[in-house]
């Protein structure tokens, strides 16, 4: 049907005629605009001359931008956070790639109840694994480490990584690895050689997702300050509980640069479609 | 001395859940020899080429290796190699990278790796193909390319399961001669599972028939061919004509019953053969004789014609003997086939060795 | 054609015994232990531990903690709170995501789709404090909504929208909705279209084909959704307590309180007990919603081999 609008199959399946379409459409897209608003203000409000925010914002500046790069907490902040997150990625992924691979291939008892557990810290609320990691990490006397605070992301974010290993295992054709056993390859040649390879999109989003999860994560890093400081949403946090200023939306837009190049590279390696049904 | 077989499955079995796949199977396999693994789907072939290979376990029975048994061993540490119906082509690797496979995980030095897979891909046909990727390849090259994969190794067996399956009729025929011919050069011993009777019956210097999980005759094509031990087999290997028959008396000379008719047969085969038993009686269509007349000799039996086909280079003629039983003969006579008619009453008369008996 | 001699040969060594007998299926998972010790030593066991950190009164076994939490009228309020709170946001988030999670899935055009996805998907990877910052801009004295109005003339003075449970209520329904439009979409996705041709053939009108077919076929997942939602909203922290402005408590809010502030430890895990079993109650529910028969389940997580 040309000229009264696009007309998907589904919807004419659907029996969806244009005046029901265009009802949706604008729906939708004024919601979907809604969605991107918020942000759209913090990202406007950053770029403002005046350290009162505000928006529209009064006068254009970059000062503010320049203003949280010099400013030692914000700056140990992002580099905190961009550490963490980092190596949270890498060690999610480098433990959570054999664990989906063998609760996919291996059958053993228990493997139902392993596989709840790998997931499970999705289903927990945060907060709650954030005084639980505190209470525990204070008695061992690793809660204002470092090494602390990564063991509570990877924990947090290693999930992420199984959930998208495991989508990208299930395509990939078993006799494949036969072959590889066949020619002599041992189990862990078979994973690394081979497997690892082939589903080497899932594991790139798999890390980027873990990547992005650690990055925003603030109910679990607000009980684990590092001795120094503390991961960028938390000393966000710390500010806004007595003012905001156009240099803590400066950094807050930082972090949503961050967020929206994270998206473009997953679009990018499994496309948006593929992330959305994880 | 006796040498004892490179392979030897002993007594092996193996279920899923409630269904056998393979039950009590035991066979050997000469060194050098090419044996086929042949019946219809699901009849348990390709369960015991992977129990050899190493990826299924036997629930009974042991399997031997050049003598040593191998039924604990895993996969990558036996001395086989397989050949995989859908290739199993590792697609992250250039054709060369996935020859050198193996010929890596031993550790072998560079210099012999390379040559090592030069050589095969040459023997296979693919030299200059070795930066190329098996997406790029076609499936007739695909398939050289896991054969050398897998000859690479110098593996004691050559295990392929229904390797040329997916290739087109012309090819496949041509993939079979090549096979054997690269069989005979490389002398390693080849396991071959497939169900196609023809490409046994090329190949083969034994096969194995088998049956929803049983194997049910192994021997050289030709014996299986001429002397099949059941029904199953006769009907498998090539055509045959089934006749319903009675055991008439074993001495002084073997005869059967075929609707009152006295036929006399070359032996009673094996098994309990007594009189008044019954059997069924295999003729092969070519081995049939059409004539007007009463032919000579004991084996003889009236006919009406139904249908002649005319196929090219031989035809067939459709019979039915009194007693409604339906009979095929193939020939290859033009003017024979010219003059004959359905509707006619004519005689049909074979040599009592080209007969077998086998249990209905 | 000779064979070139070749420097080593695979020789077949005969492995007497079998590998591993008892401790073989242990060995055979192996490069799973690393990822399952640091799960359970830094997961499992400190979950573990919350509990009898709420029971131990003076180094004592007692539930004094809970028997005091059950009489106090004050928990009660917080609690009915949360839940009352985590309610309304997750039936506006189904209302606002329904049309929208539909969109996506029926009528929008496939070269639109990946951008609607990415607009979707974009505030998730925003951390919710920073989500809600951008409320109090929005909602505040000085922000644009109030100027807006007063721009038109609506108000004379600035409302104040901010510190209120319709604020908090509007930043959980922010947060909330991408998660609701992706469980829906999903099971939408399921809903096999030719369905919907059967029942327009058989007479019904496309709204009638909408509430009699396609709605009750998407419920399981629409439950889902919403259990999820809900679980999310009861257990969140960063946003009632930036938008509620501290006056409007949650059991989040409370728990960390006692953590971070009060240093009542054993007060905050008995809450942090009580907000776990509520969530598991939810999550026992999610499942269920997901496993009824006539839908197919959306989630990948490892599965048949």
């Amino acid at each position: 049907m040309r000229g009264a609008g696009f007309s998907s199959r589904a919807a004419r399946q659907a029996g969806i005629g244009p005046a029901g379409a265009w009802m949706l459409r604008g729906f939708s897209w004024t919601l979907l605009a809604l969605l991107t608003f918020p942000l759209i203000v913090l990202i406007g409000a950053s770029f403002s001359a005046s350290d009162y925010v505000h928006f529209p914002p009064f006068g254009l500046s970059l000062k503010w931008y320049g203003a949280f790069v010099k400013d030692p907490t914000f700056l140990n902040s992002l580099i905190l956070s961009a550490e963490i997150a980092g190596s949270a990625a890498c060690f999610a992924t480098l433990l959570g790639f054999p664990a989906a691979y063998i609760l996919l291939r291996r059958r053993f008892p228990g493997r139902g109840i392993l596989e709840s557990l790998f997931l499970s810290p999705l289903l927990v609320p945060q907060i709650i694994i954030g005084v639980a990691l505190l209470q525990f990490f204070t008695f061992i006397g690793i809660a204002t480490s470092f090494a602390g605070l990564l063991i509570a992301h990877v924990v947090s974010v290693m999930p992420y990584v199984i959930r998208t290993v495991s989508a990208a295992l299930q395509n990939l054709d078993p006799r494949i690895e036969e072959a590889a056993a066949d020619l002599g390859a041992n189990r862990l040649e078979v994973m690394a050689l081979v497997v690892a390879p082939m589903v080497k999109g899932g594991l790139i989003a798999g890390a980027l997702f873990a990547f992005i999860m650690s990055w925003v994560n603030v109910e679990v890093s607000i009980f684990l300050g590092v001795t120094g400081g503390y991961t960028l949403p938390v000393v966000l946090y710390n500010f806004m509980e007595y003012s905001i200023t156009t240099v803590v939306v400066a950094a807050a837009s930082v972090a949503i640069y961050v967020g929206i190049a994270l998206v473009l590279l997953i679009d990018r390696v499994i496309g948006l479609n593929t992330a959305s049904r994880l | 001395m006796p040498e004892i077989p490179l392979i030897k499955v002993d007594r092996v079995s193996k279920r899923y859940g409630p269904v056998e796949a393979v039950q009590g199977v035991s066979l050997d396999v000469e060194r050098g020899a090419f044996v086929s693994l042949l019946g219809p789907s699901g009849c348990g072939k390709s369960t015991i080429l992977r129990m050899i290979a190493g990826f299924e376990r036997p629930d009974g029975g042991r399997i031997y290796i050049d003598g040593s048994d191998v039924v604990d061993v895993p996969a990558h540490r036996r001395p086989v190699n397989m050949v995989f119906q859908s290739y199993a082509l590792f697609p992250h690797l250039t054709v060369f990278d996935n020859v050198a496979f193996g010929l890596r995980r031993k550790r072998l030095a560079r210099e012999v790796v390379k040559e090592q897979s030069r050589h095969f891909l040459g023997l296979v046909g693919l030299e200059g193909m070795e930066a190329r990727y098996p997406s790029q390849l076609s499936g007739g090259q695909q398939q050289r390319v896991a054969l050398a994969r897998a000859l690479a190794n110098r593996p004691k067996v050559l295990l392929l399961d229904e390797p040329l399956g997916a290739l087109d009729l012309k090819l496949r025929k041509r993939m079979q001669v090549e096979l054997k011919q690269l069989q005979r050069e490389v002398g390693i011993t080849f396991i071959y599972v497939t169900h196609d009777q023809d490409e046994a019956l090329a190949l083969s210097d034994q096969i194995a028939v088998m049956n929803r999980g049983e194997l049910l005759q192994y021997g050289p094509g030709r014996e299986l061919y001429d002397s099949p031990a059941s029904e199953f087999v006769a009907n498998f290997l090539g055509e045959a004509n089934l006749l319903p028959c009675r055991i008439l008396q074993q001495n002084p000379s073997p005869a059967v019953d075929i609707g009152g008719t006295a036929i006399a047969v070359a032996s009673l085969g094996d098994g309990a053969r007594e009189v008044g038993a019954a059997a069924l009686l295999v003729l092969r269509p070519e081995d049939l004789a059409i004539s007007r007349e009463p032919p000579l000799g004991p084996c003889r039996l009236p006919a009406q014609i139904e249908d002649k086909v005319f196929l090219g280079a031989s035809f067939l003629i459709y019979l039915r003997l009194d007693g409604d039983i339906p009979l095929t003969a193939r020939g290859s006579d033009r003017a024979f086939f010219d003059s004959v008619d359905a509707g006619g009453k004519v005689w049909v008369g074979w040599q009592a060795e080209r007969a077998r008996l086998v249990a209905p | 054609m000779t064979m070139p001699a070749v420097t080593s040969v695979i020789d077949y060594e005969a492995v007497a015994s079998s590998r591993g007998g008892r401790l073989g299926p242990l060995r055979e998972v192996w490069p799973l232990w690393p990822g399952l010790v640091l799960l359970v030593l830094a997961f499992a066991l400190p979950l573990l531990l919350i509990f009898p950190e709420s029971v131990s009164v003076k180094g004592r076994l007692s539930t004094a903690i809970y028997r005091s939490i059950a009489r106090d009228s004050y928990y009660w309020s917080v609690i009915g709170r949360s839940f009352w709170l985590s309610l309304v946001s997750t039936l506006i988030c189904l209302c606002l995501a329904y049309p929208v999670a539909y969109y996506l899935v029926r009528v929008v055009r496939p070269s639109r789709a990946r951008f609607a996805y990415m607009i979707v998907i974009a505030p998730l990877f925003t951390s919710a404090v920073i989500r809600a910052m951008a409320w109090l801009t929005i909602l505040g004295r000085r922000g644009i909504v109030n100027d807006a109005l007063a721009y038109l003339g609506l108000i004379a003075e600035p409302l104040r929208m901010l510190y209120t449970e319709e604020a908090v209520v509007v930043g959980l329904v922010y947060i909330m909705i991408p998660f609701m439009v992706l469980t829906i979409a999903a099971v939408l996705e399921n809903v096999d279209g030719t369905l919907e041709e059967a029942s327009r053939d058989l007479g019904a009108s496309p709204w009638v084909t909408f509430w009699r077919v396609t709605f009750p076929l998407s419920v399981p997942g629409v439950l889902a959704g919403c259990f999820l939602v809900f679980a999310l909203c009861l257990s969140s922290y960063v946003t009632p307590a930036l938008l509620g402005g501290g006056r409007h408590k949650v059991i989040a809010m409370l728990i960390f309180e006692q953590f971070m502030r009060t240093f009542n430890w054993p007060l905050g895990a008995a809450l942090a007990c009580v907000l776990l079993i509520a969530t598991l109650l939810i999550v026992w529910g999610y499942n269920r919603a997901l496993s009824r028969r006539f839908t197919t389940r959306h989630r990948v997580a490892g599965a048949a081999a």
